[in-house]
């Protein structure tokens, strides 16, 4: 209980990382947000004064590779930090209590925390056989996921499982594995989608939420815009060749060499949402594409179901991406308005526009779309 | 360095529209995301000072993507001559910072893009394509409109409750938001 009144500063200092350290900390964090200085500076202001938010991980039907990018987010300091930070009241990969001591802890945070605690879940409940197919702990995980939700402040969906489904709901889903935004329905779920997502977008929304006491500003699909609003077609740095028509036509050809767009290779750049393209993976050193694949498009819903990995996209339509792109369905309208096509235009223009600030003026319920 | 005059600007402009439209008689051709309601037309280019030296700025549409394009006055200008393709710069535009990436194109030489649009399915004809090109360049070229605060919370915050710890705190983690009470964002869990 004491731990309640401990800032996040409290928990860093005590665990032996220096002031200079969290302070670097927090302008990585401030910059892996795409927000200035001065969002830096409020950040260390918040996390010394403000008590400590404690962090429930519940894994479900998974393979815990949100846990692997987490905790091997690249820059040491900010798994150090972090880790420290949000303390992980309960999460069964990395803490060191097991047994009936572990799940004591959950029951006790739920008391004690009611309402303030954040439920981080990976992976997603089966639902067929009453939940038989998931019983961590010796209860059906839906259960006990219903049960920490109740309790929870807001609900983070890491990962296409949590998010989405992902493989253990591709067809023809035999286990009913269902993503935890439609058994838990009285909370905001923050879906944060990749296999696995990127560790600094994972860093970066629990960051955010945790010492700016705040939702990240969502899309219309529940994902923070910060990381998941621009696509990797139009990000990638492959993009001209696109534009000029020139692909990579089997793998290993001279334009492979050459590094021209592997859309016809199978690439899903142009149907998915996800940050890749610009903060890139383990620190920043590559990304799929980069390395000469093209996208799975893992962050999208259903991703397992639309086809071979290396079967060129005939169509967009079907996919995830209309719920984004508010400016389809302008063929629809037939002969053109000026009012659409400024529409148009404008949540277009609103789309390119690099934000430094992004948190002290965002639109929080995707009224740029409306 | 070349100062664009109106006549280089038409030239550039024109050259670039043959460019494209090789290409789309070419690899584009049978490419299925393709708009064929669509044709390759370079929209609005005028003058643009860049850091690097004068430039053309302006909206190219194709049947495959609607980009806005920072183009050298001349295909041999040594100013654009160290740019790599895949490159990205950030340019400041009246709107705002804009990324761009670097290309390049047979018969025009590098180019900076910035995609707007790309599959382009969602335009009927050239015309609406045209139209919203015009319109996005217009925006790109003005300051950013002040934004309009959302609307009011009605029957949010009653006072009876702790205030938001920061600005912008009506979307909070707040117990209410929690709860389902008030006006929840789109995208929620709720009832989805």
């Amino acid at each position: 209980m004491s731990q309640g009144l401990e800032t996040f500063y409290d928990v860093i200092r005590r665990r032996g990382v220096s002031r200079r350290s969290f302070l670097k900390f927090c302008s990585l964090t401030a910059a892996s947000l795409g927000l200035g200085p001065a969002a830096a500076s409020q950040m260390a202001h918040a996390m010394e004064t403000k008590p400590r938010i404690p962090v429930i991980w519940l894994h479900g039907l998974e393979c815990t590779c949100c846990t692997e990018s987490f905790i091997r987010s690249a820059h040491p300091l900010v798994s150090d930090v972090l880790l420290s930070m949000i303390s992980l009241d309960y999460d069964d990969t990395i803490m060191a209590a097991a047994g009936h001591q572990a799940e004591a802890i959950l029951e006790e945070t739920l008391e004690a925390h009611r309402g303030n605690y954040i439920l981080a879940v990976e992976g997603n409940p089966p639902l067929a056989e009453d939940g038989m197919f998931c019983i961590p702990g010796g209860e059906p995980f839906v259960n006990k996921l219903k049960r920490m939700a109740s309790g929870a402040s807001a609900v983070i969906a890491w990962g296409s499982c949590a998010s989405w489904g992902c493989v253990q709901a591709a067809k023809p889903n035999p286990t009913q594995a269902t993503p935890i935004h439609k058994v838990v329905t009285d909370k905001p779920v923050i879906k944060v989608p990749g296999c696995p997502p990127i560790a600094e977008v994972m860093t970066g929304v629990l960051t955010y939420m945790l010492t700016f006491d705040q939702m990240p500003a969502l899309d219309r699909q529940g994902r923070p815009k910060m990381f998941y609003s621009q696509r990797i077609h139009d990000k990638c740095y492959r993009r001209p060749h696109f534009d000029a028509g020139q692909f990579v036509e089997s793998w290993d050809d001279d334009n492979a060499r050459k590094g021209y767009c592997l859309y016809k290779m199978g690439c899903k750049g142009p149907t998915t949402y996800n940050a890749c393209s610009s903060v890139q993976w383990n620190d920043g050193v590559s990304w799929p594409i980069r390395s000469g694949h093209g996208c799975l498009g893992c962050s999208e819903e259903d991703f397992w179901d639309r086809g071979s990995f290396y079967s060129r996209l005939e169509d967009i339509d079907g996919f995830g991406v209309e719920a984004n792109a508010d400016e389809i369905g302008m063929a629809a309208a037939g002969a053109v308005g000026v009012g659409i096509a400024a529409h148009a235009a404008a949540s277009a223009v609103k789309r390119v526009i690099q934000k430094p600030d992004s948190h002290t003026r965002r639109p929080h319920d995707g009224s740029d779309q409306a | 360095m070349t100062e664009p005059t109106p006549e280089l600007t038409a030239a550039r402009a024109t050259a670039l529209e043959t460019a494209f439209a090789a290409i789309d008689r070419g690899s584009m051709a049978d490419m299925p995301l393709r708009n064929d309601a669509l044709a390759v037309e370079a929209i609005g280019f005028r003058p643009w000072g860049l850091e690097r030296g004068p430039a053309l700025l302006g909206v190219l549409v194709t049947p495959w993507c609607m980009n806005v394009m920072m183009v050298p006055p001349t295909a041999d200008d040594p100013a654009w001559a160290g740019l790599r393709g895949g490159e990205k710069e950030s340019h400041a535009l009246p709107c705002g910072v804009v990324e761009f990436t670097a290309g390049s194109v047979e018969g025009f030489g590098p180019y900076l893009m910035c995609s707007l649009f790309s599959p382009v399915k969602e335009f009927a004809d050239q015309p609406a394509a045209r139209l919203t090109a015009q319109l996005a360049l217009e925006d790109l070229l003005k300051p950013p409109e002040e934004e309009v605060p959302p609307p009011a919370p009605t029957a949010r915050r009653r006072g009876d409750g702790p205030a938001p710890s920061s600005a912008g705190g009506a979307d909070g983690l707040s117990r209410r938001a929690a709860l389902g009470m008030g006006r929840a964002p789109r995208g929620w869990g709720g009832g989805r």
